[in-house]
């Protein structure tokens, strides 16, 4: 009964992460004053809220994914959000829209990622293969066709409109203004907890359509459902922080062989784990050299060790064999 | 009073078609309460498509489908778990679930989308792993367990959806035989003791012989036969849809069912050094001409037109052939080439082949076959397959059975005929 | 994927390269606990503050800003060209961040969220050095110098202008800033601006973008008579990666041999107050004949 005991673990060690994530900075490390470092301050917590809200989401819709497609590999990117995503910015940037205002860059993101998805859902429905693999096939179609589009954008941009895109696409969790925070961060909020409240559905799925429909699961709405909403937070966390990568992948498998597969257990703790885990690796982008580092180099270096010492531990192997 | 009165499962007149194909045809079906029953047919009969309909998988294009009574189409999902579980043949789990929450699933629609599971689910969970022997090993994730154990759990999930019918779709095929005797004793045991209505499918039809009361066979989406196991597993019905010799046996004793492979020609004899002439054409002889040359028969055929697909199949079997140009009636010059074949034939045999005026000729082989005392072999039914103006065909063959002529309904029994030498 | 790497290659270093300063001497004046003190985000900012004599008054840059050595190596990195770190600035206290071009499109508004006054130096054309220095002038409280410095650099850029005005057989230039893929400048950039002063046609012109990807045969066809590299990293000698292009050896300028490289890039490439060197060198190379 380890699983018990690592969920609270998980809990418990998530506010000691956060904290510790305030207290480091490029300035110096230490709980910032809020008296006289009142800006320091606002800027790592906000820093950190919006590592915590970006982290949940993708490891959330991770969960939900790597269940519903039943698909060890799957990761909140695989319906083409992150192509969409990326060329709503960078319609954002070479029509120069976004120097409007600080809401145009991330809205536009957001959109083109719904629309992309709404493609791949409606081309998924005509197809005539079964519906998982459809919505897959014309998620990875949809994407290369939108990839296509963002470096045709990129390749006829100027130097600083391919630099911009560029450094939107890396990833980056500093938050151009607490509304967007605000909006970005409810959204996120009722979709993972829309998500768990389908955990016993999930739970189910994970074991197939066709038994999930035995035990008395209604299959096609619930897919649908799950897969709208983890496709919503993800395009949140896009819109607002940009491609953060293997958050989403490994965390939930992390998660999983903490806390076991049951999604009562797994959703909660894999939006807290995946936040701090995002939040501790922005920590560590922040400071680690003099220069920032992009922080989706910090989680693909720290996660994929990770991941794979736990590959070596029998529990995970079980999704891969 | 009603459930006693009610069957458990009533099918009528379904028809379910999967890609525009029929796959059960007008099949109905009643099944009380407390039934234990065996589906048996070959692949592609339509069990699992019926299971699919008794589950609500699949919506047939006509008929209705009622448990209890109760219309499935107008059942929600939760009330239609209540009421029916399924045990698959192999349930692929991707992630670590222990034992316990796999039972667990089974009361899904029992327990509230914002509250633990209650006495009442926990009671029958506990149940259902007593029942089946996975208690001691709840703590297991799944994909640690032997076959056996694995195939235990999933069952205690079915039991713990506390269903009144279960249906297990080969749910033990992929078990040994110890570990497919314990599932079904345990199934034996649920039906007997809580009257839970069992209805599986089987490719191992002496077990399905011994656990089931009833048997249905399904044949190209309609069953052909039902009833009690003694009366369903016959020697003929079994050649008719599973297209080999089989030879049940009753023990006197028991009652039990015994079903073995029939003498074969290849395990207890040999076709070597005889020789055979077929006549076939139109890829009729296909699967003659295939059953013939494995049982090692020399083999000559003809007279078929080239590019036949059976002057196709006689080549690559090194059949030696009587050819005529395609498309053209058979000429006395190909003729006279098929008559020094079959001269030298010791057997000749009729595919069931359709017979037009261009092929007729053929006819006479058989005739001067006879005429030389040799054994002459007719597929029957030529009635459906006679296609001259004057149905010449089907009264020259009558002519040739009553001069001595045998009929044989299908390969298998024409093998059974065919003389043979014994092999060492 | 290896394309966007390749991108952002090419913007590190283009990055880079818009950015340089001006030699002059300078004493290093004292400090004045009212005069403002800035964060410059741009090499070319970094060096009008130094001409105006105001280093003291630089408490952070941008990890490019790297001339003149001795007076900026003291001054705290803030983050790279493009890429500031919002904490390191604030924690800095700075009264004014100058720049000229960030990444991040929304980066003015995060500077002024978390209390920074963030002004934006247009600084990209030749034309833009002389009111960039006036701009700068003005936020440092140092509009005298600005003043002078500005009038002087109108003044010598006039002059160039008015020497090369009567040229009527301009040799065609084309100037090159990546070798793989071959970038080349267009009419938006700096550079072109100094060829066109120093007496040439940029053949790039025709593009009205500041940088593009050219390819062999728009080059073939255009036929330059000098070609000019300001390639920033560079294994091999930049001529032999000219004459290996296939077909390369029948145009002009590599017939003539008047393929030039060597450049102090900074300084060509740089809108900043070193402009006339960048101008005498690119000049020396077109009058040569």
């Amino acid at each position: 009964m380890h699983n018990r005991r690592n969920f609270w673990l998980v809990l418990g060690l998530t506010p000691l992460i956060l904290t510790l994530c305030v207290m480091m900075g490029p300035s110096g490390f230490g709980l910032p004053d809020i008296n006289t470092e009142r800006e320091i301050f606002m800027l790592r917590l906000t820093r950190v809220v919006c590592g915590l809200v970006i982290g949940a989401a993708l490891s959330c819709s991770g969960v939900v994914f790597q269940a519903v497609l039943r698909n060890p590999l799957a990761e909140p990117y695989i319906l083409g959000v992150s192509s969409g995503a990326g060329l709503g910015a960078a319609i954002a940037i070479v029509t120069g829209i976004s120097a409007l205002g600080a809401t145009i860059l991330p809205l536009c993101a957001f959109v083109m990622a719904l629309i992309t998805l709404a493609i791949v859902y409606a081309l998924a429905r005509n197809g005539t293969s079964s519906s998982i693999y459809g919505l897959i096939l014309s998620g990875v179609i949809v994407s290369a066709v939108c990839s296509s589009l963002l470096m045709f954008m990129v390749s006829v941009s100027s130097i600083e409109g391919m630099h911009s895109i560029l450094w939107w696409m890396l990833g980056n969790l500093e938050v151009t203004s607490y509304s967007v925070l605000t909006f970005i961060g409810l959204l996120i909020v009722a979709g993972c907890l829309g998500l768990w409240a389908l955990s016993r559905e999930l739970n189910a799925l994970t074991l197939g359509h066709q038994m999930a429909h035995h035990l008395g699961i209604r299959v096609k709405a619930t897919v649908v459902v799950a897969l709208l909403l983890a496709t919503l937070i993800a395009s949140a966390a896009v819109g607002v922080a940009g491609l953060i990568g293997f958050v989403g992948l490994i965390v939930p498998h992390i998660m999983r062989s903490l806390v076991g597969a049951d999604h009562r257990r797994l959703i909660p703790s894999a939006a807290i784990g995946g936040g701090a885990f995002l939040a501790a690796c922005d920590a560590l982008a922040r400071t680690l050299m003099p220069v920032e580092i992009p922080v989706g180099v910090i989680t693909a270096l720290l996660g994929g060790p990770f991941f794979l010492i736990l590959l070596k531990r029998r529990r995970v192997q079980n999704w891969l064999e | 009073m009603t459930s006693r009165m009610t069957p458990a499962i009533q099918l009528t007149s379904i028809t379910a078609k999967y890609r525009e194909h029929a796959v059960l045809k007008d099949l109905s079906l009643t099944i009380q309460p407390g039934e234990m029953i065996g589906i048996l047919g070959p692949n592609g009969a339509g069990k699992s498509t019926l299971f699919n309909c008794v589950s609500g998988l699949l919506t047939p294009t006509s008929g209705t489908v009622k448990l209890f009574g109760t219309d499935l189409r107008k059942m929600p999902p939760h009330e239609r778990a209540r009421a029916i579980a399924v045990v698959p043949q192999e349930l692929e789990i991707p992630v670590p679930y222990t034992v316990a929450e796999i039972v667990m699933m089974g009361r899904t629609v029992s327990i509230g989308r914002f509250s633990s599971p209650s006495a009442r689910d926990r009671q029958a969970v506990e149940r259902a792993m007593v029942y089946t022997d996975v208690a001691d090993i709840r703590q297991r994730p799944l994909n640690e367990l032997s076959g056996g154990e694995r195939q235990r759990a999933i069952v205690a999930m079915a039991l713990a959806q506390e269903p009144r019918i279960i249906l297990m779709d080969e749910a033990t095929s992929h078990l040994d035989i110890n570990h497919r005797l314990e599932i079904m004793q345990l199934v034996e045991r649920l039906n007997r003791e809580e009257g839970v209505t069992v209805m599986m499918i089987s490719h191992d039809l002496q077990m399905a012989a011994e656990f089931s009361r009833r048997l249905i066979i399904l044949h190209q989406g309609q069953i052909v036969a039902d009833g009690p196991p003694h009366s369903v597993l016959t020697e003929d019905t079994l050649r008719r849809v599973y297209h080999c010799d089989v030879r049940v046996c009753q023990d006197p004793k028991s009652g039990g069912i015994s079903i073995m492979a029939a003498p074969r020609l290849p395990s207890v004899g040999t076709g070597k050094g005889i020789r055979i002439h077929a006549v076939a054409g139109g890829g009729c002889g296909e699967a003659t001409l295939r059953r013939l040359a494995l049982c090692g028969y020399t083999l000559s055929c003809g007279v078929v037109n080239r590019g036949d697909m059976d002057a196709e199949i006689g080549a690559v079997l090194s059949v030696s052939l009587a050819l005529e140009k395609p498309f053209s009636p058979i000429s006395r010059e190909a003729l006279q080439v098929a008559r020094e074949m079959a001269a030298k034939a010791d057997v000749l045999v009729l595919t069931p082949i359709p017979f037009g005026s261009g092929n007729l000729a053929n006819l006479e082989l058989l005739d001067e076959a006879l005429t030389a005392g040799k054994p002459v072999f007719i597929a029957s039914g030529i009635e459906n397959r006679d296609f001259t103006l004057a149905r010449n065909a089907e009264k020259s063959i009558l002519l040739l059975l009553s001069r001595g002529a045998k009929l044989y309904r299908d390969v298998a029994e024409l093998l059974t005929l065919l003389p043979a030498k014994l092999s060492d | 994927m290896t394309k966007i790497v390749a991108y952002l290659l090419i913007f590190a270093s283009t990055g880079l390269l818009t950015t340089g300063c001006k030699p002059t001497a300078a004493p290093p004046p004292r400090s004045s606990s009212s005069e403002p003190r800035v964060i410059s985000l741009a090499p070319s900012i970094t060096e009008i503050v130094y001409a105006l004599n105001g280093t003291h008054q630089l408490i952070g840059r941008s990890s490019a800003c790297d001339y003149p050595p001795e007076a900026v190596s003291n001054v705290p990195v803030i983050g790279d060209f493009g890429v500031p770190s919002l904490e390191r600035m604030v924690s800095l206290r700075p009264d004014q961040v100058l720049y000229t071009d960030v990444a991040d499109p929304m980066m003015d508004s995060k500077m002024k969220r978390v209390g920074l006054h963030p002004v934006h130096i247009a600084c990209e054309r030749l034309n833009d050095i002389p009111s960039a220095i006036v701009h700068v002038g003005q936020l440092l409280q140092r509009e005298t110098e600005a003043q002078a410095l500005a009038s002087n650099l109108v003044e010598q850029i006039q002059m160039a202008r008015q020497e090369t005005a009567a040229f009527t057989n301009r040799p065609r230039a084309l100037v090159l800033i990546w070798n793989d893929p071959f970038y080349a400048a267009g009419r938006k950039s700096f550079v072109s601006d100094l060829v066109e002063l120093a007496g040439g046609h940029n053949i790039g012109d025709e593009i009205n973008r500041d940088y593009f990807q050219a390819s062999s045969e728009w080059v073939l066809a255009h036929d330059p008579d000098i070609i000019f590299c300001f390639f920033m990293a560079n294994s091999k000698p930049v001529k032999q990666t000219i004459l290996n292009q296939p077909g390369w050896r029948r145009i002009k300028a590599v017939k003539d041999g008047r393929v030039y490289d060597g450049f102090d890039n900074n300084v060509a490439l740089r809108p900043g107050p070193r402009v006339m060197q960048g101008l005498e060198a690119i000049k020396r190379r077109i009058q040569e004949h």
